[in-house]
């Protein structure tokens, strides 16, 4: 079933619709969750929730992208399950490396913290990933969006572990620069 | 949102819907063709095939330097320069089966054709490539290579109107006077097409414009300086041209060895690397190498050219050379982590060769 029937389901109230859309993204939000939790039920708890909260979101709204949509909500799922998972504990998991590579971009989170300026900074991301030439932008996104692993990187384009790494502190340090002259750092 | 260890994560979570569905499927290397961002989503079934001579319009001749130019080379290359003076606005549309091109504005260098295109197109993932040569008062010049600045920048202006800058980088110079010039674009209404060059729609510009401007401004500088590599092959550096759109390094090789095929291989991967006086970084890269001849080249769009306005360049040469894994050096080492560099997978060490060197830039010979 293609993302408009299945949005069409939603808008009807159609329970089938749930049904329809776990069918459809069930896996890739799992895969999500998983680089997330690393744990079976987390997973599975996290995905149908995502399930739920599409239900309270469509109507009124229409999602553009219907995978990108369920994955942008379990990923904020299993972000908050994580956290408190791990509230004063010492992680040793795959989000701990990523919230390590991260920490120095933390701060652009701090500014934020109300709409307009969240609108402006997300702006500067956005403007910053089209920048990169495609193959530069896939892995910033995979990582930092599809949470893939570095190993899962270097398979997908065919290069080393080091160049994967090279290339993602290569672009952080240049985000990094980017957002600390327009004052978002 | 606090400023905690997951507070980028969840922020990046909000980013461009359209650059997170970019890159869910598998990993395609793309070639160089210019992906459109249209907003439009409408499915076209067009077959209808374009012939080059429908669609020619032609154009009398256009003054350069007008003085409310748009600027889009300039504003899509993000560049502080003024080009204004360099510029020949065409301002012409054409409009084909679900795509309207538009030539905006022309910029001429030596071998080099710059041109601003407005692209809008019913097709989501419409493609549009520079052809294979341009035709130059009547006479065709191929093209070695044509690249769109605005694809790698990425950038968009305006709503869901995607402007770009087309580099076509000719294999040999235009002539001194330039009183036609067509430039050829094909269009292909998914990449499928594109791969297989099937349902072209071609696109012809015909208008004249001349570099006159920009050799007025054109330095030149003679340079004797010689690198010396490792097996006794020496790079004599020999004169510098620079413009504010490109610059290129004129050398020849000497006392080249018998293994001609690896000295190919090491000046393909050797560059000049370093800074102008006004602190711009500079990166010349190897361009031409006949065995005998060689050029280095840089330009507008590397965002590495030297100033105009610079009173020297410093430079040193750097090449790749590929090695085991086991004896790759790091480039850098990041909390802790060491860095290296690979070409396709092969991993490469960065060997730098003798001293940097200055070349002044402000004795002007032209």
């Amino acid at each position: 079933m293609d993302d408009k029937e299945i949005i069409t389901l939603f808008q009807n109230r159609d329970e089938s619709a749930i049904r329809e859309l776990s069918s459809k993204y069930g896996p890739y939000c799992s895969r999500i969750a998983w680089n997330i939790l690393e744990n079976r039920e987390d997973v599975e708890e996290c995905v149908n929730d995502t399930w739920f909260s599409v239900w309270t979101y469509i109507p009124p709204q229409v999602p553009k992208v219907l995978s990108a949509f369920c994955g942008k909500i379990v990923k904020g799922i299993a972000i908050d399950k994580l956290r408190k998972r791990c509230a004063g504990k010492r992680t040793d998991t795959h989000m701990a490396d990523i919230a390590a590579e991260t920490i120095s971009l933390n701060r652009a989170a701090d500014f934020a913290e109300d709409v307009v300026k969240e609108g402006e900074i997300l702006q500067a991301i956005n403007e910053f990933l089209w920048k990169l030439d495609p193959e530069k932008r896939d892995i910033f996104i995979r990582r930092y969006w599809y949470l893939d692993s570095v190993e899962e990187l270097a398979a997908r384009y065919g290069k080393s572990v080091g160049s994967i790494k090279t290339a993602l502190h290569r672009m952080r340090r240049k985000l990094e620069k980017d957002l600390k002259e327009r004052r978002f750092l | 949102m606090k400023n905690e260890e997951y507070g980028f994560v969840e922020l990046f979570n909000k980013i461009d819907i359209q650059l997170v569905k970019e890159a869910e499927g598998d990993w395609k290397k793309r070639k160089n063709v210019l992906w459109l961002r249209s907003g439009f989503a409408k499915a076209a079934c067009a077959a209808l095939c374009i012939s080059l001579g429908a669609l020619r319009i032609f154009q009398t001749q256009v003054q350069a330097a007008m003085k409310e130019f748009t600027g889009w080379v300039v504003r899509i290359l993000q560049s502080e320069r003024d080009l204004s003076p360099y510029s020949e606005v065409i301002d012409k549309q054409m409009t084909a089966d679900g795509f309207t091109l538009c030539l905006e504005e022309v910029i001429l260098s030596d071998n080099r054709i710059y041109a601003a295109v407005t692209i809008n197109t019913e097709y989501p993932e419409g493609t549009v490539k520079g052809g294979t040569c341009v035709t130059v008062n009547g006479k065709d010049y191929p093209v070695g290579s044509v690249f769109d600045a605005a694809e790698d920048i990425g950038q968009n202006l305006g709503e869901q109107v995607p402007h770009h800058v087309y580099t076509f980088v000719l294999d040999e110079e235009l002539p001194e006077t330039v009183t036609d010039l067509e430039l050829h674009f094909t269009a292909y209404q998914n990449y499928e097409d594109c791969l297989e060059e099937k349902n072209t729609f071609t696109f012809d510009f015909a208008f004249s414009a001349t570099k006159e401007e920009l050799e007025k401004d054109k330095i030149q500088v003679p340079v004797d300086k010689r690198i010396t590599l490792e097996d006794g092959t020496a790079i004599r550096l020999k004169s510098l041209t620079l413009t504010k759109l490109d610059s290129r390094i004129e050398a020849e090789l000497e006392n080249i060895p018998e293994n001609k095929k690896d000295r190919d291989a090491a000046f393909n991967s050797g560059y000049l690397e370093g800074w102008d006086s006004l602190g711009n970084p500079v990166w010349y890269i190897c361009d031409t190498s006949n065995g005998k001849d060689i050029a280095f080249v840089c330009d507008i769009q590397s965002g590495m050219l030297p100033s105009v306005d610079s009173e020297w360049v410093e430079l040193q040469y750097y090449f790749y050379e590929k090695v085991d894994e086991k004896d790759q050096r790091p480039i850098d080492t990041v909390d802790g982590e060491d860095m290296v560099m690979e070409d396709d997978g092969i991993p490469i060490n960065r060997v730098d060769v003798g001293e940097p060197f200055r070349i002044e830039v402000e004795q002007n010979i032209k």
